[in-house]
């Protein structure tokens, strides 16, 4: 209980408090603008955190998640334009809603879903991590190894049009994180004779690179801006909101959806935009109206909504307990928190729990934030939709260049984002997705380092290595994860084509 | 053989890749007798990256060859993501690439603030034609709460120039 009231003490400065506000908005503003992603605001809001106690920081990369996730539904909802994919499925009812001037209904029941289905995804995260994390705690390098190519299973489900396509870029990622000294001996791989080069390649610099400046590029050759004449005269948030009958007809629907979310979030490799569908689909599917669905439905805001926020929080699960990244935003805060000096892993929760629950309570903290200004804030979103990308981008670009000199103090380090910047630019060109590239160069060096320390153990024995029981499970149950997502993300793609 | 070329491009890449990592390894290899064998050896995993690379490359062209072969259009993979239904502006892109680099290469020159007011103002104008002071106020505004944000509130030093600044 004493952990608790510390925790809520903590929380309770005003410092964290405005940071937290200042993060859910800036995610939202984030979030509502189509071009710029999630990953790509928490890529340039890392070296913003460098100053920042490790819970200031991570909390402050948490809210401009949050808001980020949640700013896409809103300009879904509004203007039919989704801030980032999991937002899609909010679009399909919730614009609908809006052109027969429902909207501020449609946004307070999408804001009702995300607080509804954010409370189950932080419960789930609180039971279900520290007993994950317990069994976590046996586990050896042998394991860990497994559990790496475990983690690459996730590529499968990121994979875009074409899975030998995500399969060559997480080769070229793990690649990448072999640059340098290797984890046992120290020997120099790739560096020729380069100092920098050293410590092997930065993951915040490449992220930053790939996510952001790759987006930048994307932009120079395709303009785009929001037709200012889809946001008609409905936004103006005189019409009536939701009523207690239409809150009570929807609970069925966002629980449903909150446990979608929870379970589609804590498998790595599968992530918001599949579990929004999935519960979208699954409302239509259990509903005795199904020829409602996609005229302006509240019930089908509610099932994409707590479908797709549902899985936040549980995507926490795979990485607090294993170290795993369960999808590209949480592989990005596994960077954050390695910056911050926290070591991710099951004994997070032997020697920092207090620091652990202050993060567990964060969360809850922030998603209330996210339903307050998804309550309140819908007016910001769309005067800030209007902003031209001729004053926006040219501040993200000397942020990217100022924020990626920031993580070394070196110019080496800037011509580093510019090349991975280059090379995500021409990967996407060729149709190869980046998800795979950055989960390659995070879950490479688990992979080898492990493999190494156990290959050692064993003298040399690979079959040892991959023949304990723990070991093997997880090895088989990779190969059953990698066809599932793969076959569960091409339905879903099929599903929004139709 | 240029359509071939073409058509096959990034796959040939990949395994050039594939090649060059094992040419170097091969290099290091013959300079240190520990790097050698063994199933613990640091050059082990990008040795089978490289192998890798390789067959994945050779493995996307067999794929693709055989989709053309059939007249498969469905499975042949679109080359170009990025089409968004908009005309792409290639000149713009070359543009913007080529002010990025300058910002960089003259940061030491000119330093971080002088250097990043002239680069929103080249993007500003790459945007949008404004008018001549919106952008000057805009990039001159904009540059100057970055050059603060960061040398007061994170406490990181920019890069100074020559003119000290």
């Amino acid at each position: 209980m004493d952990n608790y009231i510390e925790a809520f003490q903590t929380l309770a400065d005003p410092y964290i408090i405005l940071l937290m506000i200042i993060g859910v908005l800036a995610g939202l503003i984030i979030g509502s603008l189509p071009g710029l992603t999630d990953p790509m605001a928490l890529g340039l809001a890392i070296p913003f955190t460098f100053g920042m106690e490790p819970l200031a920081g991570i909390l402050l990369l948490l809210a401009i998640h949050f808001g980020a996730i949640y700013g896409g539904s809103m300009t879904a909802i509004l203007i039919n334009t989704p801030g980032t994919p999991a937002g899609a499925a909010a679009a399909l009812d919730g614009f609908p809603l809006t052109k027969k001037g429902h909207s501020k209904k449609a946004l307070q029941m999408s804001a009702l879903s995300a607080l509804f289905a954010a409370l189950v995804s932080v419960s789930a995260l609180m039971l279900i991590s520290p007993i994950l994390a317990k069994v976590a705690l046996k586990f050896g390098p042998a394991e860990y190894f497994a559990l790496g190519i475990f983690g690459l299973s996730i590529v499968a489900g990121v994979a875009g049009k074409s899975l030998l396509k995500a399969l060559i870029a997480a080769t070229i990622g793990i690649f990448v994180s072999t640059i340098g000294a290797d984890p046992l001996f120290g020997v120099e791989r790739f560096t020729f004779g380069s100092y920098y080069l050293y410590e092997g390649i930065d993951l915040v610099t490449a992220l930053i690179g790939l996510f952001a400046l790759t987006e930048i590029f994307k932009r120079f050759q395709y303009p785009q801006q929001i037709d200012l004449n889809k946001i008609n005269g409905n936004l103006n948030n005189k019409n009536k909101g939701l009523n207690r009958t239409e809150i009570k007809k929807s609970l069925k629907t966002m629980s449903k959806g909150s446990v979608i979310g929870v379970l589609v979030g804590a498998l790595p490799g599968t992530g918001a935009v599949i579990s929004s569908f999935l519960s979208y689909g699954e409302e239509v599917r259990s509903s005795e109206h199904p020829e409602k669905y996609g005229k302006g439905e509240l019930n089908g805001v509610a099932a994409a909504e707590s479908g797709a926020i549902g899985t936040e929080s549980a995507a926490f699960i795979p990485l607090l307990t294993f170290g795993i990244p369960g999808d590209v935003a949480t592989a990005i805060l596994l960077g954050a928190f390695t910056l911050h000096g926290i070591k991710i892993g099951p004994d997070l929760f032997n020697g920092s729990s207090n620091l652990l629950l202050m993060i567990f309570m964060g969360i809850l903290l922030l998603e209330i934030f996210v339903f307050l200004a998804g309550w309140y804030g819908s007016s910001l979103v769309t005067k800030i939709v209007k902003v031209p990308n001729a004053y926006l981008f040219p501040v993200i670009t000397v942020l990217v260049v100022a924020g990626s000199f920031a993580l070394m103090t070196s110019l080496f380090n800037v011509w580093v984002t510019l090349f991975f910047g280059f090379l995500g630019f021409v990967m996407i060109k060729f149709g190869y997705p980046l998800p795979p590239l950055l989960l390659g160069i995070i879950l490479g060096p688990i992979i080898e380092h492990n493999y190494l320390l156990a290959i050692s153990s064993t003298g040399g024995n690979i079959f040892e290595v991959i023949s304990s029981p723990i070991a093997l499970s997880i090895l088989i149950l990779a190969i059953i994860m990698m066809f599932l997502s793969f076959r569960m993300n091409k339905n879903i793609k099929r599903a929004i084509k139709k | 053989m240029a359509k071939v070329l073409k058509t096959h491009a990034d796959s040939f890449v990949v395994i050039l890749l594939g090649v060059c990592i094992l040419y170097i390894v091969y290099f290091q290899t013959s300079l240190s007798e520990e790097l050698k064998t063994g199933l613990d050896s640091p050059v082990l995993f990008p040795k089978l990256l490289a192998v890798l690379l390789i067959g994945l490359g050779l493995l996307q062209t067999i794929v693709r060859q055989k989709n053309i072969a059939n007249n498969d259009s469905a499975s042949v993979e679109d080359e170009e993501e990025l089409d968004e239904g908009v005309e792409p502006n290639n000149k713009r892109l070359w543009i913007g690439i080529a002010i990025l680099i300058s910002f960089v290469s003259v940061i030491p020159i000119l330093g971080f603030l002088i250097a990043s007011f002239l680069t929103m103002l080249g993007l500003v104008y790459l945007f949008k034609k404004v008018e001549w002071y919106k952008a000057v106020i805009y990039s001159l505004t904009c540059s100057l709460i970055i050059w603060f944000a960061f040398e007061t509130f994170l406490k990181i030093s920019l890069p100074v120039g020559l003119f000290g600044i």
